[in-house]
């Protein structure tokens, strides 16, 4: 049996209510605020009630069938250079400190296109070293941010 | 007023302020026309480029950009029926109609004047009625504050439309849940930090509508590929015709355009409606006033079927900027953008925004005018120049998108922390967009959540923990009274509705 796409919308909010409301308790409060009409939890205690009420009527509420299944919802895309794109922002993340803005930046740039399909080393180049370079002159020149040149030259001397 | 309106008019025209608007309604008309970047994005995009300028100049730029965006929308729903923008669904219903005769150009010029009239007649509106509710604003309290802020997020909910109800409610809880990740402003005390130093200052606004929308429509375009229809809309841009109006056709348009203007800025001013509802009432109207014969000529290329909606749109999109600025509630996803825009430059956006900086006030409503005029007198004829910029590969576009959107947060705090933070809540924003959930009211809850706990609070320590301010002001009451009604009337619909299904199918307990 395949699960209605809102139903587990619903469930995962629920769950998130849950766990948010569990949490609440760990929320330090001053010394004599237990008794305040406001105090650090009462928002958060009313959030998780509201929502865990809404998702709750929303699973026990008749399914919208037009919503389809979870399965239809995540059939038929490319996740492949998705996933693939999001692990060059990790890297891109991990980088820019040691390699520095201009080093990673291409290295970025030029691993998307290519994710995307583009082969052709000229279009590569062609495409991410300019822009880099503009951006570059224009933060740290023109608008006076500082870039620093990346840890891996201070360490080179 | 008239030393604002002074003030403000020499800030909109000194030259940086006017360069802005013109980049503005570029970039936006561009962004506008891309398929599935929307005016949120075009927004969220600009703000890291507008921290080096003074308020008003970052403002008037995104104004530019939110016009830009609309008219770029407009654009590629009269020529090849593939609305950029959910505001211009209306658009196509005749534009496109209009193209397919081989009068697209007529078609984009009736759009682009009914945007300026709409944008202009409704900028005169918020002349108007800006200032007056600023200063009848400047009496709220607290308690008034929370229940303009419930109405706020139960409006957003109410419009979400059919069947996404609860869905936007949904996404507003969660919008104010992370907004209490942090320090409690008021007790000082950490709450959901699970001890990462990362998180003691919350999570930063430009970071999630940056991830939430920015990066996750870009790899949404590459995710679920659609038709890529850049080709086919400068295929459409080489055949245009001619954009002459005819007097008879003006004089048809005129009308409407009075009609449509005011239903649009009304219908912006609320909160939650915006202008996507605007153009589909301004629609709805012209077509039950026509008469038999003009009604048969709706949706296929009528005239007032194109002026109704492109007017209403822009009208309402001036219309969204009264709550912004006179009581620092945004109405809108895009104008919670621009009001977290604004509260990371130090402005406080609401009543004493008109005392204390006038310049921002006036200076955002006089370019408005600007803004209109711009588009009119240089995007129009540009049109097929600016549609030159839409030849750039998908394969290069996404990932300059991507690098725009990391780089603008990582430039901020200098934190490589916020660029892996920036892939999870995109990924998160992914998942919950194929799930079906709205994202716009979260962000309008994250932006609300913590000025409605600040004020609650207030309210609360006020009435020394009693609960009566909720009813002991009457505007109070009323607003509140209000709030409920928003957010009854769709459930009372669906139950309705369901109740009637039910009697007509049974149903079989799908889970």
């Amino acid at each position: 049996m395949s699960i209605n796409r809102d139903k587990f919308g619903a469930l995962l909010f629920l769950c998130l209510a849950l766990i948010y409301g569990y949490y609440v308790r760990d929320i330090p409060l001053l010394f004599g605020d237990e008794d305040a009409p406001f105090n650090a939890r009462t928002l958060p205690n009313a959030v998780a009630w509201v929502l865990g009420v809404v998702s709750f009527a929303q699973l026990v509420l008749p399914a919208n069938r037009e919503a389809g299944s979870l399965l239809a919802a995540f059939r038929g895309m490319k996740w492949k250079p998705v996933i693939m794109l999001a692990a060059l922002m990790i890297f891109y993340g991990l980088t820019i400190r040691y390699l520095g803005f201009l080093i990673s930046t291409t290295i970025f740039l030029m691993g998307g296109f290519a994710v995307l399909g583009e082969r052709r080393i000229k279009v590569l180049l062609g495409a991410a070293v300019p822009v880099v370079f503009v951006f570059w002159f224009l933060l740290s020149q023109l608008m006076g941010i500082y870039l620093a040149p990346g840890d891996i030259f201070e360490m080179l001397g | 007023m008239l030393e604002g309106i002074f003030s403000g008019l020499t800030t909109a025209i000194m030259p940086i302020n006017l360069l802005m608007v013109v980049v503005g309604c570029f970039a936006g008309t561009f962004i506008g026309m891309l398929p599935g970047l929307g005016p949120i994005t075009a927004i969220a995009l600009m703000i890291p480029i507008t921290y080096g300028f003074d308020p008003s100049t970052g403002l008037i730029l995104m104004a530019g950009v939110y016009y830009g965006a609309i008219f770029g929308g407009s654009t590629s729903s009269i020529l090849i029926n593939a609305p950029g923008v959910a505001g211009t669904v209306a658009t196509a219903f005749d534009g496109y109609p209009m193209a397919q005769q081989g009068k697209a150009g007529k078609a984009l010029a009736i759009a682009a004047y009914s945007s300026f009239s709409g944008g202009t007649i409704a900028a005169i509106f918020l002349l108007v009625a800006a200032p007056a509710l600023a200063s009848v604003s400047l009496s709220f309290q607290s308690a008034d504050y929370f229940a303009l802020m419930v109405l706020g997020l139960t409006a957003v909910s109410a419009f979400a439309g059919k069947g996404q109800v609860l869905k936007a409610i949904t996404m507003t809880l969660f919008g104010i849940m992370l907004s209490t990740i942090g320090t409690d402003p008021a007790a000082g005390v950490a709450r959901f930090t699970f001890g990462s130093m990362d998180l003691v200052d919350g999570i930063s606004f430009l970071l999630l509508a940056m991830s939430t929308f920015a990066l996750s429509e870009a790899l949404l375009q590459i995710l679920r590929p659609t038709k890529d229809t850049r080709t086919d809309e400068q295929k459409a841009l080489k055949n245009l015709g001619s954009m002459k109006l005819s007097r008879e056709e003006v004089k048809t348009m005129t009308p409407v355009i009075a009609r449509s203007s005011v239903l649009g800025f009304f219908t912006g001013v609320l909160p939650g409606a915006g202008a996507t509802i605007a153009s589909f009432l301004a629609y709805g109207l012209e077509r039950n006033l026509a008469s038999a014969k003009e009604k048969l000529q709706f949706g296929k290329g009528s005239i007032r079927g194109l002026t109704a909606p492109e007017t209403a749109n822009n009208a309402a999109c001036s219309g969204s900027f009264v709550p912004l600025l006179t009581l620092g509630i945004p109405g809108s996803g895009t104008t919670a953008v621009m009001m977290g825009a604004l509260i990371s430059y130090g402005v406080q956006p609401g009543p004493r925004l008109f005392v204390e900086q006038p310049d921002v006030f006036w200076s955002v409503i006089i370019s408005m005018y600007i803004g209109n005029i711009v588009l009119l007198v240089l995007n129009l004829p540009l049109i097929p120049y600016i549609s030159r910029l839409l030849a750039l590969p998908q394969q290069l576009l996404v990932p300059f998108v991507l690098f725009f959107s990391l780089i603008g947060v990582y430039l901020v705090t200098f934190n490589t922390m916020d660029i892996h933070l920036m892939v999870l809540a995109a990924a998160i924003a992914i998942g919950l967009r194929l799930l079906n959930y709205p994202m716009a009211p979260m962000l309008l809850g994250f932006i609300l959540g913590e000025m409605m706990e600040e004020n609650l609070r207030r309210a609360l320590m006020i009435s020394d923990g009693s609960i009566s301010f909720l009813w002991e002001r009457p505007i109070t009451l009323i607003i509140l009274l209000i709030s409920i009604a928003f957010l009854l009337a769709p459930l009372v619909g669906n139950t309705r509705q369901w109740l009637r299904n039910r009697k007509a199918v049974p149903n079989d307990g799908e889970m």
